[in-house]
């Protein structure tokens, strides 16, 4: 077999949410010497792309995605004892849902489809303050920082986190925000940057585009 | 018409005065007398008299008992925390699976929060009687199981443990049971079991034919054998799961925006009435008083002929919702009246056709 095929059996494993032949396939692929980077990016995150479209075209639920993410972390445990280091991050993001909300569901899969889009992602959990925000974003010399919220009622501490992030001298992330509650109108007018999105899917695609833009800058 | 009468007459597809409206105010009617959840989570005085005052105002048909859909799993041993306008779960009881061997059913007689809520429908009874639809909102079996366990990690054991989650969905529904009998003595019309995590976004049809279905029908059961009314309502798209939530046993659907209710009516028929559902984030939150009305209107025209309808928000109001946005509602359902063939007519346009769509709306 050559690396393609090795990739292409790890990517349908995911898809089939099986866990157990992920397991065996991944190990597989790294016995043979199939480099670790494209095992992520070509086998996993791969398959876990796919899922996601499956379920934005309501082919899969969320359950669905939920399962094969879990699975997806169990092979990833499998491959980075091989990666040479984080070599293919596309930028730092640091995540979370602002404070007042803890629905984590959202901001899971979004984290998820950052990281398999290449991301470096620093999850900071549910219910943030607007400060924790601005200082994981310094700590970190963060790319984006992106705000995770599914309650309306919540919109007012993003608000908050965005005057406090563009007030930030020494903070130089653009603020990406997301979830039912928000639209492109309202991201502007709360002082986002740019609106993530109603679905994870979509989060990663904006993040890029903000990130373009930002390096563009 | 008082308004019990106008709702039964939805529920029963006979001839209302007018189409029914239930804003879905729960926090909402709070703020009319400056309360906010966490004010009055406690004190059943208040929660009855913020809704009591909220009715003057907004002169709607139904007055919506308790705060949130917490009550059971706090009971049960969630730790729940009260931010300003809603109570979240910030640790749930099950941890790992063995926990549920260690999780026992409340009394519902004096549980958590149960008995200030049974309180809250007895003084809304004392003062409302029967011409008023009092209506507690109360927590659905599968939502409740999320609420102990977490959303995600109930959601991948109905894949990987299905016998697990259908032991914790039975302490569930017997937990909701005892509360809703604590509910029918203290005489409610109607009982609304709230299953966000059922719906058709997170969940798939087979899913909710498994987990939802079974259980949600001992409730609606229970209620039906007391004459009170169990509703259903589910959160987010029901397209794939309304027709078999029309077969549970609850006479009313309560049906959120992303759906189309005419769509929604012809599916359902005359089997069931169905409320709903104007989005109560793009156009109650931040519509204008006009294009409420208007959206209500075509929302009447969509769904209301045949009796069966309620007019009402997707979901529950935001507390910043404004008072303008809810009374415009409540004027479209009393510029209408309806026909003996219970076709549907306006009989005035209370407010001009508005320029554009709200701002939120896509073009």
């Amino acid at each position: 077999m050559d690396e393609r095929q090795y990739l292409e059996r790890i990517k349908q494993a995911l898809v089939d949410l099986n866990r157990d032949r992920l397991l065996v396939e991944t190990q597989a692929a790294l016995d043979e010497g199939v480099d670790p980077t494209r095992i992520i990016k070509e086998g996993l995150s791969a398959g876990l792309l796919l899922v996601g479209d499956q379920w934005i075209r309501k082919e899969r639920f969320i359950s669905h995605v939920l399962v094969a993410a879990k699975a997806m972390g169990a092979a990833q445990e499998l491959v980075e004892p091989h990666l040479a280091g984080d070599s293919w991050g596309a930028g730092k993001i640091v995540l979370g849902t602002i404070k007042g909300d803890l629905h984590d569901i959202g901001k899971n899969l979004v984290a998820l489809m950052l990281r398999s889009g290449g991301f470096e992602v620093t999850d900071i959990g549910v219910d943030v303050p607007a400060e924790r925000f601005v200082e994981t974003a310094r700590e970190q010399d963060a790319d984006i920082v992106a705000i995770s919220l599914l309650m309306s009622v919540c919109l007012d501490e993003v608000e908050r986190a965005c005057e406090l992030i563009k007030g930030a001298q020494d903070v130089r992330a653009r603020i990406l925000v997301g979830g039912p509650p928000v639209s492109d109108a309202v991201a502007r007018e709360i002082g986002a940057d740019m609106y993530g999105g109603f679905d994870a899917v979509t989060a990663l695609e904006s993040a890029r585009r903000l990130l373009s833009q930002l390096r563009a800058a | 018409m008082n308004h019990l009468e106008r709702i039964v007459a939805a529920i029963q597809h006979t001839k209302p005065d007018r189409v029914p409206v239930t804003p879905l105010s729960i926090n909402r009617s709070l703020r009319v007398l400056g309360y906010t959840t966490k004010t009055v989570l406690y004190d059943p005085r208040k929660m009855a008299d913020g809704k009591i005052a909220a009715s003057e105002v907004f002169d709607d048909d139904a007055v919506v008992a308790g705060t949130d859909l917490f009550v059971e799993s706090e009971a049960l041993g969630s730790k729940v925390e009260v931010y300003e306008h809603v109570p979240v779960v910030v640790d749930y009881v099950i941890k790992e699976p063995t926990d549920l061997d260690r999780l026992a059913v409340p009394d519902a007689k004096a549980a958590g929060r149960m008995p200030v809520v049974t309180d809250e429908i007895r003084l809304l009874k004392e003062h409302f009687g029967d011409t008023m639809v009092v209506v507690p909102v109360t927590c659905g079996p599968l939502t409740m199981a999320s609420q102990l366990y977490g959303p995600e990690q109930l959601l991948i054991a109905m894949i990987e443990e299905p016998a697990w989650v259908h032991r914790l969905l039975d302490i569930c529904t017997e937990t909701a049971l005892g509360y809703w009998r604590e509910i029918i003595d203290a005489g409610a019309h109607a009982i609304v079991a709230l299953e966000p995590i059922s719906s058709g976004t997170l969940i798939s049809p087979d899913q909710y034919r498994e987990f939802v279905g079974p259980y949600v029908a001992r409730l609606f059961a229970l209620a039906n054998e007391h004459g009170r009314v169990p509703v259903n309502h589910v959160c987010g798209d029901t397209v794939p799961i309304i027709d078999q939530m029309a077969g549970l046993g609850s006479p009313l659907l309560q049906l959120d925006y992303p759906i189309s209710m005419g769509e929604a009516k012809l599916a359902v028929g005359d089997r069931v009435c169905i409320a709903g559902n104007v989005d109560p984030v793009d156009y109650m939150l931040y519509g204008t008083p006009s294009q409420v009305y208007w959206k209500c209107r075509a929302v009447i025209e969509e769904a209301a002929a045949g009796s069966g309808f309620i007019l009402g928000a997707g979901c529950d109001l935001n507390p910043r919702t404004p008072t303008e946005n809810i009374l415009a509602m409540v004027h479209a359902a009393k510029d209408t009246v309806y026909n003996d063939d219970l076709t549907v007519e306006f009989i005035r346009e209370s407010y001009l056709r508005p320029e554009v769509k709200p701002a939120r709306k896509p073009a």
